[in-house]
């Protein structure tokens, strides 16, 4: 009942930031430079879950896709990429369950307007309707032929009905995102026609298929201009399932997603594998709270100060009350940097892990390259475990070899300011048998002139929120996933559409999406060779 | 018209007969059975000093990790006189550009690091070389716990640079092998198979009209989108299977490491085992690999803790020259590398009782040599060869240089050799900006 009631506030809420902008839509006003970089022309095989909601859409099918499907591959930590491939594993697996899902649709009322596959006619009307609701866009005329001729080999009823639907959900144009564009746009450059530019609208910004009213606009030549664009992708952002997609975002980029998969040592913290779910899903929760109602920002993400859990998650962090918008006065949580998921997925088994914590800092908010050990040609030997040591006295070995102190006196430095919360996340007071020490000098970025002294890990939230570049940052790492991929080059485009952006609006996540689908990095693309 | 193009529109069926021939014409000279490869991987490298062999090859010591291989009693033969034990393998190309320590197992069959393209050896020659091309599968691939596409947890890597996804479900695995997903009576079978075949054809019809608009970029990705799609055509087409079904394996309600799949992974991995070894006997396929799980929270040995990972494999203290390391971590790592080996055993024994041994060569190899250092040199390398390989077999073979023994020979040199004992005339194998790792064969294999 909790989650259908969170639903229908945040449908409430998108709705209200969709209307509250109705009468003057606001359209970007955004130039690329002439030298800019695009996305190449390509197509990307959609992720398992993209494919999940697309099967659904066409089918009415329930099926939980993904979880059957071989694991994504993953760029930069990112599901959707166009390194994404068709293997013998993946495709026979596919084949297997498209097939048992086309079969169970087929017997179902109501997936094609007639059933008389006798009369030329009905072939006809069905292949050009369920073909343009699975390829997302109309059929050319060769493949009406051919899929009409497909159902003529089938015999008639749910078997031939089965057939083309198996056929269009294992079409690569089903596969496949196309962004292969129409002509030539002068200068290398291709547009990406009517019915590609609805489906990237729909795929970024849901990450699912296009809907009949997007399908619309494509065909009535809406989606050219970019008022024609912007004024769908508010509707988009408005709509309740778009959250799943922001949700996804934000799991990949703090690299909580794998989290059911980790383990701790049973020994210390025996109630790791129950809680798992539940700090999963307090995060899923917090982004829905924070990309609706908190501008959307990475400032909401990081010092939001409540938390949105259950009654699980508020016992563990000894909350008094539990709900999407509980207070966390008085518990050393701000934000998501002190949610469970984020502190387990980044610890040990038994020990936290101030480097892998500092490290997500360093990457993923100070967007900081650091060289790994073998890139600097050094060999890691690991300190053997002393019970005597804490940890963080075991991890001052980094700085005393000048080799490794170049980057680790500044991501330890980061990490130990977590030290207040132990491998699952809960809060830790002794660390072998000494009181934790949670003080450090952090430079946030190795470019920063100065360290900032902080006392513990809100402190710490604190002093990234005055540091400029994480906005960008967040930006940046939205980019390679929304856009899915991640060439240096492309990203300098858009950070370019983005400086046009008012100072308020460049900081929400919605603003900056928005503007992204105005600028002509949305709807052009570079020739690639033939 | 380049190799690359050509094998594009043979994959496309605009040549159709264009990739039989081609494999036709490299196979070596018809031998009486087919050459089959499986490669292993086990985890957490070795305890060297119970991991090399004594004195006259002797693997069964008190405390040899290679014991199961010598143990008639246990696996019905000994597998001694068919091993060749390799020490001082390097993962070279992986060292130079940081895919070391637990990603190491990106380079075991690829000889490339993290930003490679090649396909890993398996696939090179179940795909590229055809060895793949009469059997009902290309190859399978495997797994125990983790079917992730990390690079860490992967061996078996396609062209273009992206793993080969695992099975490590038995109850799937059978189903793929054995089942008749087709339905159970031979008129619906018929049935299917026509309208697979039917649907099929669209699917390549839509294919070749993505491939005609898309730019030459996306080549490699829709060639093995075509390549998938034989492998689907192939399960469509009727196979007199030569040899009994198995009886189905029980559903395991939890497969995943970190997931609770833990207690059942012994028995996964005999099923697994036993169900590879079936599929090479019965000619379903002629190239595998199985990437095994270690004993963390497996219970299996009560001398061991539960965090083998962390508490085994990162104690690990070696003996070396100023070092006298300490005994007790070597045993323990021991336990777990006899452990992996056993299971390597019951492969041999099985693929033995089936027949197809003597045309085997099974390759193991871990991700790391010494696993406390996480490093990625001398990584333990075994090699059980078939007759059919006409190897030098019962052998020690030191490749170990410099003067504290640090120096190894990259893995590239070995999977050349390798890729020459199927009739692949390479004369490199793998990618990496120092071209001196790629070159060369592993001469010492033969004897040389």
């Amino acid at each position: 009942m909790r989650g259908t009631g969170i639903l229908v506030v945040l449908a409430a809420a998108a709705l209200a930031l969709a209307c509250s902008r109705q009468g003057a839509p606001a359209v970007p006003r955004v130039e690329l430079p002439a030298d800019a970089r695009l996305l190449p022309t390509r197509v990307r095989r959609l992720t398992n879950l993209e494919l999940e909601r697309s099967v659904r859409a066409v089918t009415g099918v329930e099926a939980e896709l993904s979880r059957e499907l071989p694991p994504d591959i993953r760029q930069e930590g990112y599901t959707p990429n166009a390194g994404q491939d068709v293997s013998a594993a993946w495709a026979t697996r596919y084949a297997a369950l498209v097939s048992a899902i086309s079969a169970r649709a087929a017997e179902r009322a109501g997936v094609a307007s007639c059933s008389d596959f006798g009369s030329q006619a009905c072939r006809a009307e069905v292949v050009a309707t369920l073909g343009r609701r699975a390829l997302r866009r109309p059929l050319s005329a060769d493949e009406r032929l051919d899929y009409e001729r497909l159902l003529v080999e089938n015999g008639s009823g749910p078997a031939a009905l089965s057939a083309l639907l198996h056929a269009l959900l294992q079409a690569p144009s089903f596969l496949y995102l196309s962004e292969l564009g129409r002509g030539s746009a002068g200068l290398g450059r291709v547009v990406l026609d009517d019915y590609e530019l609805a489906s990237q609208l729909a795929y970024t910004l849901r990450g699912g298929p296009p809907d009949e009213q997007l399908l619309v606009a494509a065909e009535a030549g809406h989606l050219r201009a970019a008022a024609g664009r912007v004024h769908e992708a508010r509707r988009l952002l408005g709509q309740s399932d778009t959250r799943l997609q922001f949700r996804r975002f934000v799991l990949e980029w703090l690299e909580v997603d794998y989290l059911l998969q980790t383990a701790k040592s049973s020994k210390l913290f025996p109630s790791y594998d129950a809680l798992k779910p539940f700090m999963l899903a307090e995060t899923e929760s917090y982004v829905d709270e924070v990309m609706v109602h908190g501008g959307a920002s990475v400032a909401s993400l990081l010092g939001s100060g409540f938390a949105s859990v259950g009654p699980e998650m508020a016992r563990f962090y000894g909350l008094s009350s539990y709900g999407p918008r509980a207070s966390l006065s008085g518990t050393g949580r701000v934000g998501v940097l002190q949610q469970a998921s984020f502190l387990a997925s980044h610890a040990h088994e038994d020990v936290t892990s101030p480097v892998k914590r500092g490290d997500f800092v360093m990457r993923k908010l100070l967007c900081e390259k650091l060289k790994r050990p073998a890139e600097l040609g050094i060999e890691v030997v690991m300190p053997p475990p002393d019970p005597r040591l804490s940890n963080r006295e075991r991890l001052s070995q980094h700085v005393a070899d000048p080799g490794c102190a170049s980057c680790h006196l500044t991501l330890d430095a980061i990490g130990f300011t977590f030290e207040g919360f132990d491998a699952m996340g809960g809060k830790q007071e002794r660390d072998h048998g000494k009181p934790v020490d949670q003080r450090a000098d952090v430079r946030l970025g190795q470019a920063a002139r100065a360290t900032v002294a902080v006392r513990s890990s809100a402190e710490l939230t604190q002093a990234l929120l005055k540091t400029p570049v994480i906005s960008e940052c967040f930006a940046r790492h939205a980019f390679r996933y929304f856009s899915a991929q991640a060439d240096p080059a492309v990203e300098a485009s858009f950070l370019a559409v983005r400086e046009q952006l008012a100072s308020a609006q460049r900081d929400s996540l919605l603003e900056v999406l928005i503007a992204y689908v105005a600028s002509d990095l949305f709807a052009y693309r570079e020739v690639t060779a033939p | 018209m380049s190799v690359s193009r050509r094998r594009f529109l043979a994959a496309l069926g605009l040549t159709g007969v264009f990739l039989q021939r081609e494999a036709e014409g490299r196979e070596a000279p018809a031998a009486a059975a087919p050459k089959r490869f499986v490669s292993v991987y086990t985890p957490h490298g070795r305890a060297h000093e119970l991991w090399q062999p004594r004195g006259a090859f002797d693997i069964a010591f008190e405390g040899s990790s290679l014991q199961p291989f010598d143990d008639a009693a246990s696996y019905g033969s000994s597998f001694r006189d068919r091993l060749i034990v390799l020490d001082g393998i390097d993962l070279s190309a992986g060292i130079e550009v940081g895919t070391t320590g637990h990603d190491g197992s990106r380079v075991i069959l690829t000889g490339s690091g993290a930003d490679g393209k090649n396909a890993s050896l398996d696939q090179f020659l179940a795909v590229e070389h055809g060895l793949g091309n009469d059997t009902p599968h290309t190859s399978i691939t495997l797994g125990v716990g983790a079917d992730g596409s990390d690079v860490g947890a992967n061996i078996s890597w396609s062209r273009g640079g992206t793993p080969v996804p695992k099975w490590i479900d038995p109850a799937r695995v059978f189903a793929e092998l054995f089942g008749a997903p087709l339905g159970a009576r031979r008129e619906e079978q018929e049935r299917a198979r026509a309208a697979g075949k039917s649907v099929l054809d669209r699917t390549r019809s839509d294919l070749k009209r993505l491939a005609a608009r898309a730019p030459r970029a996306e080549r490699v990705k829709l060639e093995q989108h075509a390549t998938a799609l034989r492998e689907i055509e192939k399960r469509l087409t009727h196979v007199e299977r030569r040899c009994d079904v198995p009886s189905a394996p029980p559903a395991f309600e939890r497969l995943r490491a970190y997931g609770g799949g833990e207690p059942h992974f012994d028995a996964i991995t005999d099923l697994q085992v036993d169900l590879l070894a079936r599929a090479l006997s019965c000619d379903l396929t002629r190239v595998a690999t199985l990437y095994l799980a270690d004993l963390t929270r497996s219970r299996l040995y009560p001398e061991l803790p539960e965090d083998v990972h962390s508490e085994v494999s990162h104690r690990y203290d070696a003996r070396d020259q100023h070092h006298a390391g300490s005994p007790e971590s070597w045993h323990k790592l021991a336990l777990q590398n006899r452990y992996s080996y056993g299971k390597v055993a019951r492969l041999l024994q099985r693929l033995h009782e089936g027949g197809a041994l003597d045309s085997t060569l099974v390759h193991t190899s871990s991700d790391m040599g010494d696993p406390a250092r996480h490093s990625s040199r001398h990584v333990p390398t075994l090699l059980f060869a078939g007759a059919a390989f006409e190897l030098k077999t019962c052998r020690y073979l030191d490749l170990r240089r410099g003067k504290r023994q640090q120096e190894g020979v990259p893995n590239n040199r070995l999977l050349v050799s390798l890729a020459r004992l199927y009739g692949a005339e390479l004369q490199r194998f793998g990618q990496s900006r120092n071209a001196s790792l790629l070159t060369g064969s592993l001469d010492a294999l033969h004897g040389v």
